[in-house]
């Protein structure tokens, strides 16, 4: 795994997935993911990601939204869709300096 | 026929030829329409004229327009798409073919228009008919109830004979052969109130300046007086500078070798009134005819002799407001002779007295002999709110410039100048090919060098010698300290942006790989990154969008709920040991209408966030909206200062540009421009088609003139480009995947486009083509998985910090 973007790096998450990936744009290859995990939720039912932003200031320091892990409520028709009001959603900021002071 | 028996002056007399009774088919029209379709005219006796007031009476009985769309469902001839519109003028019908993907009806609207205007004679009295009062004219295209399409009707689209009663009949038949009936209508509209610059300050000055290569300069001032709007200063200078120049210039080729005086318009970060007074021009301006014409005119009191030995030469229009303004407008004329020699006598320095007073403006020229050394201050003391440098470096199209060396200012050492690519007629100057006003002749990074449609230099020949070879210049720019003022607050840089503090925490660019490496290796072994609670909002209310300030360095982040609330949160480091706690620092309990959808700070104006809300339903009174607010930090508050003026459906996000000067409100396929300050729309722009969702468009980083958008349902990226039509982008990029957000990269030179199921991939800004193969993220296969992707400044470089931006212009050797 090899970062040579050396200013830059690309925060993405998905809407479905625990997981908070960072790319390179220069290789255009994933360096790595975190998972999300809070509290409330064991490994096998994770808390889902609504969105993953970098802060501008601290590169180590990202801002995610999470849904709980039921964020696909079932239509009567059977499909399963976004519910409109989500009731469990937090708000956290991944601190990776952490990861590096352990 | 002809046309009641008179022959109509301008046209061919074939064209006049009219047969009653034979109504256009679709399927018959087309293909000759298609093949001629600027010069065809086509019978018609499907419509009858009806009389209309003009102030023409020659014209009285022929100012009807009526105008068809006929949907082409033919397709043997591989022209199934195309549609033809049917501009009938009296008993003449004009047929205009486009391509519904590409052309949207507006532009051909307008094309149509401008065809007209070409054919037939008409006298124009343009200024009192665009604008009354404080009414401008618009056409609008109703296709049943709704509005599709809008021109607002400027000098070059106003058509004599219209008037504000004039009706224009539509049809236009889809695919199953049903008629949708609509109308043409023009209309008089309130205009909305761009910044008025001179009430914003005390005055509001435009500076031309002459700086020769030499080290000479000369300096034409306008200033504007108090109450002064931006029509009125386009006016004066128009009155000024484009009447003389191109009258006392001209454009005669016999008067070669001649001098080449270009104007290229850069950024701009005031309302797109002021953009398009800075519209790029380009006139010829003959050696020879310098000293005589100009001297009575443009440039009073220079002489043949002047001009002759000085080489090459920079003539600089900037618009300089107040320093609130932050204006960053400037026109960068070259001008280079091809007879470089001695300077020839000189002039006395010192400014010439104030010469006239016209349209309260008042004009002041001055002509100096300034030594190389003392360009910078002088230029300085000129500019207050900004600093800036020119120099001129030599290269070739498709070259990267690199390590550019300010001939012109050999004293510039505290920031490097750097220019990434440079390319004449490529990339985004091809999607601006065929545009009203003219051509790109070279595109950048930063700008594009445009050339009036018919103007000197149009023939293909002189483009491909200029794709050959270019001579660029370059402009930097470095803000000042004192971009501080009233309104909405702009701070001192020393206190909004933090770059020094962020670079002093020890994250360098060459450290920042390894650490990630080091942290996600530890990941990946079983290690645990911190996760931190952002606390503010009340626990009944969740979080639903997010957003990091860039002007604390410290750690400043707002969310929104969805029950319409704000908070704001502050980092507060552990004392004794490292880490932290999110504190709330500020709560707006009603701050908006509905949930909130999107928030954005305003990067110039620390503690202003934009936030934007949806409505709770469909119906007219719940639509969303945005509002402003403002966070103050020393007290712990978040309050509500002021509310966007338009409401909208389906909002989808709000974002404002890198001055802070206008903001944009996304709803549905519809975005708004706000001015921040005034809290008024000055602006507004289908960026997708109907009932597709534009979701969250951007402002770039760097440019406040460009709007990347991204269609969801039509799948595809938009680039919009605020100094030129809005009613088409600049460049369209289909994308395998729907999208659902764009972020552009901190130099705006790639833009992240994210996608459904983990689908990333970057464009070229310049260019808008994918790079290729877009970025590697596990596919899941779920179509809801929905992915958002945004860069990080790994180095610690804040948004807010004062990139210098490179300007750069071209010219033909």
């Amino acid at each position: 795994m090899k970062n040579v973007c050396g200013d830059r790096t690309i925060v993405s998450a998905s809407r479905l997935q625990d997981t908070v990936h960072f790319m390179c744009p220069a290789t255009r290859q994933l360096l790595g993911a975190f998972r999300v995990r809070d509290g409330r939720a064991d490994n096998a039912h994770a808390p889902m990601t609504r969105v993953a932003k970098p802060d501008p200031h601290h590169p180590f320091r990202v801002g995610v939204l999470v849904d709980g892990p039921d964020v696909l409520a079932p239509r009567p028709n059977g499909d399963r869709a976004f519910s409109r009001e989500a009731e469990d959603i937090r708000a956290y900021t991944l601190e990776l300096s952490f990861a590096l002071s352990r | 026929m002809s046309y009641g028996g008179k022959s109509l002056p301008g046209l061919p007399r074939a064209a006049l030829c009219w047969t009653p009774g034979l109504a256009p088919a679709p399927n018959v029209l087309a293909p000759q329409v298609l093949r001629f379709w600027h010069t065809l005219l086509v019978a018609s006796g499907s419509r009858f004229l009806l009389p209309t007031k003009t102030s023409r009476p020659d014209w009285k009985e022929a100012l009807r327009i009526l105008v068809q769309l006929w949907l082409r469902t033919s397709n043997n001839d591989g022209i199934n798409s195309a549609r033809v519109l049917m501009l009938h003028y009296g008993k003449l019908a004009f047929p205009l073919a486009f391509r519904p993907r590409t052309q949207p009806p507006v532009q051909v609207l307008s094309t149509g228009l401008r065809i007209l205007r070409q054919l037939l004679p008409f006298q124009h009295d343009q200024a009192d008919r665009v604008v009354r009062g404080d009414e401008e004219t618009w056409a609008v295209l109703h296709v049943g109830r709704e509005s599709v399409a809008e021109i607002r009707l400027t000098q070059e689209s106003l058509m004599d004979g219209w008037s504000d009663e004039d009706r224009c009949g539509i049809e236009e038949w889809d695919d199953r052969g049903n008629s949708l009936r609509g109308e043409l209508r023009i209309e008089w509209r309130r205009k909305p109130s761009g910044p008025r610059l001179a009430s914003i300050g005390k005055s509001v000055e435009v500076e031309v300046w002459f700086l020769w290569a030499k080290g000479e300069a000369s300096c034409l001032r306008v200033r504007g007086m108090p109450g002064a709007t931006t029509f009125q200063l386009r006016n004066a200078i128009d009155k000024r500078f484009g009447r003389n120049v191109e009258g006392g210039w001209g454009n005669r080729a016999g008067d070669s070798p001649g001098a080449r005086l270009m104007l290229v318009q850069t950024a701009c970060s005031a309302a797109p009134k002021l953009r398009s007074l800075m519209k790029g021009t380009t006139v010829e301006m003959p050696t020879t005819t310098i000293g005589g014409t100009a001297k009575s005119k443009l440039v009073r009191g220079w002489s043949a002799e002047d001009v002759a030995g000085r080489g090459s030469a920079e003539i600089c229009v900037h618009v300089v407001g107040q320093r609130n303004l932050a204006i960053h407008t400037q026109l960068i004329v070259l001008m280079r002779t091809n007879s470089p020699g001695e300077v020839a006598g000189g002039r006395e320095a010192g400014p010439v007295p104030v010469t006239d007073s016209k349209d309260g403006f008042s004009f002041e020229e001055a002509v100096e002999v300034l030594p190389p050394s003392l360009r910078r201050a002088w230029i300085n003391v000129g500019e207050p709110g900004m600093v800036d440098f020119s120099g001129m470096v030599q290269g070739h199209a498709g070259e990267s410039i690199r390590n550019v060396v300010f001939r012109a200012c050999p004293n510039v050492s505290d920031f490097e100048a750097s220019v990434f690519k440079v390319f004449a007629g490529a990339g985004i100057g091809r999607e601006l090919d065929d545009g009203d006003e003219g051509f790109p002749v070279a595109g950048g990074e930063e700008e594009w060098l445009w050339v009036e449609r018919g103007g000197p230099g149009s023939d293909r020949s002189w483009r491909e010698s200029v794709g050959t070879q270019l001579e660029v210049g370059l402009r930097e720019w470095l803000e000042s300290e004192q971009l501080a003022g009233p309104g909405l607050g702009r701070a001192p840089r020393e206190w909004c942006g933090a770059g020094a503090e962020v670079r002093g925490n020890g994250v360098t660019r060459e450290r920042w790989g390894q650490r990630l490496r080091e942290a996600l290796q530890r990941e990946a072994r079983g290690g645990r990154a911190g996760l931190v609670a952002i606390e503010g909002l009340p626990t009944w209310d969740p979080p639903q969008q997010l957003e990091f300030s860039a002007q604390w360095a410290d750690g400043v982040v707002a969310l929104g709920s969805q029950g319409g609330q704000v908070a704001v949160a502050r980092w507060e480091p552990h004392s004794s040991r490292s880490g932290g706690n999110w504190r709330p620092a500020g709560l707006a309990e009603e701050a908006t209408g509905g949930p909130v959808i999107g928030l954005d700070w305003v990067r110039s104006s620390p503690g202003v966030l934009l936030t934007a809300w949806s409505g709770a339903g469909s119906g007219p009174d719940e639509a969303g909206g945005g509002a402003v607010l403002r966070w103050r930090h020393e007290e712990g508050r978040l309050d509500c200062v002021g509310a966007f003026p338009t409401r909208l459906m389906g909002v989808t996000g709000c974002a404002s540009d890198m001055f802070g000067a206008i903001a944009l409100l996304a709803g549905g396929s519809t975005v708004c421009l706000i001015d921040v300050d005034r809290l008024e729309t000055v602006g507004h722009f289908r960026a997708a088609p109907d009932g597709d969702i534009c979701n969250a468009p951007v402002f770039a980083s760097l440019h406040p003139h460009l709007i990347a958008a991204p269609a969801f349902l039509g799948r595809a990226a938009l680039m919009f480009d605020t100094r030129s039509a809005l009613d088409r982008p600049v460049w369209r990029l289909e994308t395998p995947s729907a999208l659902t957000n764009v972020c552009f990269s901190p130099d705006d030179r790639t833009l992240l486009i994210s996608g459904v199921d983990n689908w990333v991939s970057e464009v070229c800004v310049t260019a808008g083509h994918l790079h290729d193969p877009p970025l590697e993220l596990p596919h899941l296969d779920l179509p809801l998985n929905y992915t958002k992707s945004y860069y990080t400044s790994a180095h610690g470089s804040s948004p807010c910090s004062q990139h210098p931006a490179v300007k750069f212009a071209a010219i033909q050797k």
